[in-house]
């Protein structure tokens, strides 16, 4: 059993706005910022997706695409324990021996199911370690640039990207829910009894605001609600990196196509249901750490290739035991 | 066991790192190398208790009393830090979709559906540095190091992302070196009093700890 460490670093451009916040201010939605050092040595706020969003979303990938190599999306029919694990990486439940290590049943796990292998879990109540990290997803700007491999300066260079303060990268938008009852064709829809009260009551309100009587307006105010967000402005660019320890060229496999499922699909934060979120792969490297060290190939056209091949024939073979094995997992 | 490979020396050990790093507790040198050495091996599945332990052979000198490695925990000055939050939620729209007809409840707050909202906190190091002291085996060092990408806690969503290491000879202090400087611990070290640690990886582990002054 030979390690390999194959990492994937890439650009992907925002082809929707990305909205992804860490806290409301009000009703204002702040996007998500991490401290960063400077080569000035000062430290700024800067905009970035987290790993853990990413991540996830690699794991949702990676088990749509084994479920579907199986057959299994048709119908299902996973037990709670089997989607716990599988899209949230399982609980220590309290039922099962964590004390004892049955090897035959962790290699037929990760035989089964080899995405497990790289995002770990908790199962049969005891915690697997992945070998799959994932980078946060870095704004491509001014203030993080020294971070990103150099290979991503060249490719802004070569490509004549110039660089912003990550200031000009983000934006402020506002959006209203509006309230039906404001709208009087809509009105029209009311029962004649809600209409009438309807109608007494914006009477009401604007009878508040004539007297300035605050309480009687906040009482009687209409349901409209405006807020506010954060969001990285269409066409920004960020770089991101994927990097898995495999120990088999199943594993192997199982990775290179759970990229390829992620950057295939590639949706990151919120407000997804109304233009927001869509990334697409723009360029990147493939650097093989073992038994050479640092070495760069282009990842576009192999993974649109024969990438997956072996997985999916692999879990196809298996899809019965997988079944069987997904209705019994306690996780 | 002592290491019978190469001639061992005084070694400086730095690390520069590109992302904040996760961390609760002191992230021993030796620590690092037997992760390392255990992610070559493949050997995948956590150890739970003492009598799981495959003794692992690490490129450094051994204490004179054996019961720990010459080499120091991370040393670094603290340039910023911040609280970040983990989330956990239950998947329960996929439980809805994929799910069986026997799933009817969610509760998502308590039991094994609770959701979490954890807070941890990052620390970026001044100039991204972190460094290490011990007496080892230089080229057996680097080649162990040269496998580890990230380090502390939180390191599969991208904490702690190194960018480079270095190893180089130094010239160690008078007395204690590695593990004392001014006669403070710079790793866990047995002794009659102090906190219940253990003294050689994995650190995390209940079994096996003594009696040790720590960083």
């Amino acid at each position: 059993m030979s390690m390999k460490i194959t990492r994937y670093e890439f650009i992907a451009r925002a082809v929707d706005p990305i909205a992804h916040h860490e806290e409301n201010l009000g009703n204002m939605s702040v996007f998500m910022r991490k401290r960063m050092m400077l080569p000035n040595g000062t430290v700024q706020r800067v905009p970035y997706v987290t790993g853990d969003s990413i991540r996830h979303k690699s794991r949702e990938a990676a088990v749509y695409a084994t479920l579907d190599a199986a057959g299994l999306l048709s119908d299902p029919q996973l037990t709670e324990g089997a989607l716990r694990l599988l899209f949230a990486g399982g609980m220590v439940t309290g039922k099962g021996d964590a004390s004892v290590i049955n090897l035959d049943s962790f290699r037929e796990l990760i035989n089964l199911f080899p995405p497990l292998a790289l995002f770990g879990g908790c199962v049969d109540n005891r915690p697997l370690p992945g070998q799959l990290i994932v980078d946060e997803g870095n704004l491509v700007c001014e203030e993080t640039i020294h971070t990103a491999p150099s290979w991503v300066s060249e490719w802004l260079t070569a490509n004549g990207v110039q660089l912003q303060t990550h200031r000009r990268l983000l934006e402020e938008v506002t959006r209203v829910r509006m309230d039906p009852t404001l709208s009087p064709e809509k009105v029209k829809l009311l029962s004649g009894d809600q209409q009438i009260s309807v109608n007494r009551r914006l009477s009401a309100s604007g009878k508040a605001h004539d007297d300035g009587d605050a309480k009687d307006a906040e009482r009687e105010k209409s349901s409209m609600m405006p807020r506010s967000f954060e969001r990285i402005i269409q066409g920004s660019l960020f770089w991101c990196g994927i990097e898995a320890r495999t120990y088999s060229p199943l594993e192997a496999d199982a990775f290179d196509y759970t990229v390829g499922c992620l950057l295939n699909n590639f949706t990151v934060g919120g407000k997804c249901a109304t233009g927001h979120g869509k990334l697409r792969f723009v360029a990147g490297n493939r650097i093989h750490f073992a038994p050479s060290s640092g070495t760069l190939e282009g990842m576009g056209t192999d993974l649109a290739g024969n990438t997956g091949t072996t997985f999916r024939a692999h879990v196809k073979e298996h899809a019965e035991q997988l079944r069987s094995w997904l209705g019994r997992v306690v996780a | 066991m002592a290491w019978a490979g190469g001639s061992v020396r005084p070694l400086v050990v730095t690390a520069r790192l590109l992302e904040g790093f996760v961390s609760n507790h002191p992230i021993h040198l030796d620590a690092l190398l037997a992760g390392a050495y255990a992610m070559r091996e493949g050997m995948l599945v956590p150890p739970m208790n003492e009598a799981e332990l495959v003794p692992i052979n690490l490129p450094l000198q051994r204490s004179e009393c054996g019961r720990y490695w010459l080499a120091s925990v991370g040393v670094y000055r603290k340039q910023s830090s911040e609280i970040r939050h983990w989330h956990r939620r239950a998947p329960w729209v996929e439980y809805a979709r994929l799910g069986t007809s026997k799933i009817r409840r969610v509760d998502l707050t308590a039991k094994l559906d609770k959701s979490y909202r954890v807070p941890y906190e990052v620390t970026i190091p001044v100039d991204g540095v972190i460094d290490w002291w011990c007496i080892g085996d230089r080229d057996e060092v680097m080649s162990l190091l040269k496998i580890i990408h990230y380090l502390g806690k939180k390191r599969g969503n991208g904490k702690g992302r190194v960018a480079e290491w270095f190893v180089e000879e130094c010239d160690p202090w008078e007395d204690g070196f590695p593990v004392l400087r001014d006669g403070l611990p710079l790793r866990n070290i047995p002794s009659e009093s102090g906190a219940l640690l253990r003294c050689e990886p994995p650190y995390w582990m209940h079994d096996g700890r003594v009696r040790c002054i720590s960083p």
